[in-house]
């Protein structure tokens, strides 16, 4: 019998088996179970009553009760008529009351974990300066030319010169009549203007200096938007002898007076006379001009009717609404109406992309999106620190996301905790990085070598919030979603390690940031190297000591006179009056205007640069011949019929013996009496050009070489004697090897640029990794101590802590070289002539990265090898 | 027995009918409907307490804990003012249903 009691029906057991089903169901709540006990227990006394055994009245009850899931389901519908259906057992997404307490948390956190915070502090702020300075010049360069009211409806009008090959030479000049023209024959067109961009002497006497006077049609003032301050700009340029002057150049000429109808001179002895002032041209414009002047003044010097040559800037503008593109198909081969037979097309440039688009592809858009994706980069870099260093403290902040979860926190709230958490280091960093970034603004528009200017709008705000928030997602979601994940059980069981599951996630970003370091750092070297060949080519000639003047100023008359003055002196080796230095040509002319002696039919030269020089030419600059001579004054036939070409130009003729043949270009008729070795004249971008040389054409230009030594009383002495001989004289000089740098600005502005957010991405990498070593020794502090204990030396310790993270970094290079070569070879074919890559620039990096990382590493893995076992021991 | 859709509408005035006369907890207003019905109206016991509190949060009933003879703690029920008008909008309401039946059932018989 005793064994049958054990199995005998216990009604107290069942009750409590059923009670406990039942308590399963979240959705009831305490008080229903109490009723639904109640219930169950009345129906079974009622049923034994009728005479039913005690097990059977139980199953009986519990089957009128009905099962658990169904009531549950029904007990949870009853308060579900809140708006958001929120279960009534669940808590709210949103606790407002919570806010506090975050905020309490997060401040906590900051404030004890100072190293850590500073670390994403200073990161994230550093990241996002950076950021906000590339955005702020980036904003800066797209804002070019949009001042003007109709910026969107105008067009800078191309010339499309085609060669055999399929190359095409872009020239934003085009023939005088074209802007007539196309503005009669096309109704979508509704105003052309003509623009010549003079380097003029200008002012009032004594008071002269070069300025850069337009020349213009009066239909120039009605398309583009100039403020004007005096003057009416329907008649501003009605006179022939009118000018308009920019505020600043009207204050320079007459700082006490009212500039309005007082008379400048401009060139020689140009009367003007002063009809409106405009306020400055915005630096964010591509046209550079101090004065406006009237396109009639040119009518004697300049025939406004003629299509021979490519001398107009030409703009036009469109009905609005009216698409570019469709007028564009329309004006193409527009040519043919002058020349059937011509090979040149016209292409319509949107003014608004003049700035940042070059016509052959390219341009400084480039840059720009190569510098967005550096600032994007570094803010990552920052992001990633946050990221790294926030997972690997995950079990830090395990028992706060236990307790949390015990008191009825979800998982969501836990992320929108985390969240929020990153979203105000983020700001913290931001607002640092607004300040950081204004103080560095004038060392970042050196570096860009731009006069970069913020604008304090609503839209910059909404971008600096947006930043922040984008820093904040960047940042937080990851160690939100890690941080959030642990179960409250595990953390108080001790099972939870944190920071050991993102193990892998730290490392990847390690590799990322280091990668992305030592891809800038290679690019930096290339740059620099590749810079560095770009000033020291062999240029063919000897660039250094050549004193450049930019005007003839009535020197022409003199030209003997003054030179054999300035002869003279020992210092002064030549003097040669050209048309234009060495650094880019003046004119050129295009295959249909160029023929020579044997030439096959079908055969052309595409392009062909035309130089204008006097006899001292190859003397002052030293370039040997190749073949034949240079032009002699013993020769009085060389002014008329000597040519000379450079051996580029042979090469393309396919001459055999130049020296003697006819040729012509343009008008000209004239014999080649030499052949000059290849020399470059303008910058290293490109190779050398078929080159032709005439005596006299277009003159306009001063090179003088003189010896090092006391350049600066050398140059008093060249303009005292030229004083002297032609009074009034506006001497204004630069040396020719700084006007040949400056053609290299862009790339040495991508150098300076490079090395800034190289460093900024190695110093974000290093403070990253100094956090994850600080990390690792404190995970590690009892193995240390033991290991310290039984006799390993600070050497092998610090070894043990950072040869895993030398291991990362390694890896770091190998995926940043096959980058980094991929894109620096890119850059180079920007270059006619470029360095060769080889693997020293990407070895010396990597061991720059190394190095650099290896230090970072060395304090806090030093500190931890060198700390008492005692005190890491003592616990436990 | 009692089809579904009427059982649902029925089930809020008729708790409403009996606690009018008097509190009472779960298993008493079951065996009272049971009894009455004479089994023709049967509910799963155990759903009637989802009802009732879904009542007390529409404020019709209130109700309080009561430790009883046996020591079972029960919850008594009462009906709330507002209960009293549901329950005489649901006796109008459901008086008005029954003489709409009765009318257009009554011709049907006369023709029989």
């Amino acid at each position: 019998m005793i064994e049958k009691r054990g199995i005998m029906f216990d009604l107290e057991r069942s009750i409590r088996d059923w009670k406990r089903n039942l308590q399963r169901q979240e959705a009831f709540e305490d008080g229903t179970v109490a009723d639904l006990e109640t219930h169950l227990r009345d129906s079974i006394d009622a049923l034994k009553r009728e005479g039913m055994p005690e097990e059977e009245a139980f199953h009986e009850a519990v089957s009128r009760v009905g099962g658990a899931e169904g009531l549950a389901g029904e007990c949870g519908k009853v308060r579900e008529y809140r708006l958001d259906l929120r279960r009534p057992w669940r808590t709210s997404r949103f606790m407002p009351a919570l806010a506090g307490n975050y905020l309490k948390v997060a401040l906590r956190k900051i404030r004890r974990q100072k190293g850590y915070s500073f670390i994403n502090i200073a990161g994230l702020a550093v990241g996002i300066a950076c950021f906000l300075l590339i955005l702020t010049w980036v904003r800066f360069e797209f804002s070019y030319d949009r001042f003007h009211k109709n910026a969107r409806e105008i067009y800078r009008v191309i010339s499309e010169f085609h060669s055999p090959g399929g190359k095409i030479n872009y020239v934003w000049t085009s023939q005088a009549p074209l802007a007539s023209a196309l503005k009669e024959d096309y109704p979508e067109i509704i105003n052309s203007a003509r623009a010549l961009s003079w380097n003029w002497t200008i002012g009032q006497e004594g008071n002269r200096f070069r300025e850069f006077v337009w020349v213009v049609d009066p239909a120039f003032l009605e398309m583009f938007t100039f403020i004007f301050i005096q003057g009416d700009p329907a008649t501003a340029l009605s006179n022939r002898d009118s000018v308009i002057l920019t505020e600043t150049l009207a204050r320079k000429q007459f700082p006490n007076e009212d500039p309005m109808g007082k008379t400048v001179i401009a060139g020689r002895s140009t009367p003007l006379i002063v009809t409106g002032i405009i306020k400055d041209i915005p630096l964010n414009s591509h046209f550079d001009m101090d004065a406006i002047v009237p396109m009639e003044l040119t009518r004697e010097g300049n025939n406004l009717t003629e299509w021979g040559g490519h001398n107009y800037r030409t703009y036009i503008q469109l009905q609005k609404g009216i698409s570019g593109e469709d007028v564009q198909q329309k004006v193409r081969h527009w040519g043919k109406n002058v020349d059937p037979d011509t090979q040149e097309t016209i292409q319509l440039q949107p003014l608004t992309r003049i700035h940042l688009f070059a016509l052959e592809g390219g341009g400084l858009i480039i840059y720009i999106y190569i510098f967005l994706a550096m600032a994007f980069f570094v803010l990552l870099i920052a992001c990633v620190n946050y990221m790294s260093l926030a997972s690997a403290r995950a079990s830090a902040r395990a028992k706060e996301v236990g307790v949390r979860q015990v008191v009825g926190a979800r998982k969501k709230q836990l992320i929108g905790q985390f969240l929020s958490e990153s979203f105000l280091l983020s700001l913290i960093a931001t607002i640092l990085a607004v300040v950081v970034a204004l103080a560095f603004l004038p060392v970042f528009r050196r570096l860009t070598g731009q006069e970069i200017q913020v604008s304090y709008s609503l839209e910059t705000l909404a971008l600096v919030v947006a930043l922040a928030a984008l820093t904040g997602i960047l940042s937080g979601s990851y160690p939100a979603f890690v941080l959030s994940r642990p179960e409250p059980v595990k953390i108080f069981k001790g099972i939870f390690r944190g920071g050991q599951e993102g193990v892998l996630f730290r490392k990847i970003l390690v590799i990322v940031q280091f990668a992305l370091s030592v891809f800038f750092i290679s690019g930096t070297i290339a740059i620099s190297k590749q810079i560095h060949i770009l000033r020291n080519k062999d240029l063919g000639y000897d660039k250094e000591n050549i004193v450049c003047l930019n005007v003839l100023g009535g020197i022409e008359q003199n030209a003997s006179a003054v030179k054999n003055r300035l002869m003279d002196n020992p210092k002064i080796v030549g003097m040669t009056i050209v048309d234009s230095f060495l650094d880019a040509p003046n004119s050129s002319a295009s295959s249909s205007v160029i023929h020579w002696e044997g030439q096959k039919a079908g055969e052309t030269i595409p392009w062909l640069i035309v130089r204008g020089v006097d006899f001292d030419f190859q003397k002052t600059f030293d370039i040997p011949m190749a073949a034949g001579r240079f032009f002699s004054r013993e020769f009085p036939s060389d002014p008329k019929d000597g040519m000379i070409v450079n051996e580029a130009a042979v090469k393309a003729m396919n001459m055999d013996s130049p020296i003697g043949k006819k040729f012509h270009f343009w008008d000209h008729d004239g014999t080649i009496i030499g052949v000059i070795k290849d020399f470059h004249f303008r910058s290293l971008h490109k190779s050398i050009e078929p080159m032709v040389m005439k005596i006299g054409i277009n003159l306009q230009k001063i090179a003088i070489r003189i010896r090092a030594g006391d350049v600066a009383a050398t140059i008093k002495f060249i303009e005292t004697e030229i004083k002297k001989i032609v009074p009034g004289y506006v001497f204004e000089y630069e040396f020719l090897d700084e006007k040949l740098d400056r053609l290299y600005k862009a790339e040495e502005r991508m150098e300076n640029i490079n090395l800034s957010v190289s460093f900024l991405a190695i110093f974000i990498s290093c403070l990253g990794l100094s956090g994850l070593v600080a990390y690792t020794a404190e995970q590690k502090t009892k193995e240390i101590g033991i290991r310290k204990v039984l006799g390993a030396s600070v050497g092998s310790i610090a070894m043990m802590l950072y040869k895993d993270f030398l291991r990362w970094i390694i890896a770091a290079n190998l995926v940043a070289w096959p980058l980094a070569f991929y894109f620096a070879n890119r850059w180079l074919r920007n270059f006619a002539y470029r360095i060769n890559l080889d693997i020293s620039i990407f070895a010396l990096s990597s061991a720059l990265v190394l190095l650099i990382a290896f230090l970072a590493v060395s304090y806090q893995s030093i500190r931890a090898a060198t700390a008492q076992p005692v005190d890491s021991l003592r616990y436990e | 027995m009692l089809s579904r859709t009427l059982m649902a509408a029925s089930t809020r005035p008729i708790i409403l009918a009996i606690l009018s006369r008097g509190e009472d907890y779960g298993y008493n207003l079951i065996q009272k409907v049971k009894g009455f019905s004479g089994g023709h109206i049967d509910w799963t016991e155990g759903m009637i307490y989802p009802v009732l509190q879904r009542m007390e949060v529409d404020a019709l009933i209130s109700s309080q804990w009561k430790i009883s003879a046996d020591q079972r703690p029960r919850r008594y029920f009462r009906i709330t003012e507002r209960g009293r008008e549901e329950l005489a909008s649901e006796l109008a309401g459901w008086g008005n249903v029954w003489k709409a039946l009765n009318h257009f059932v009554e011709p049907l018989r006369a023709e029989e």
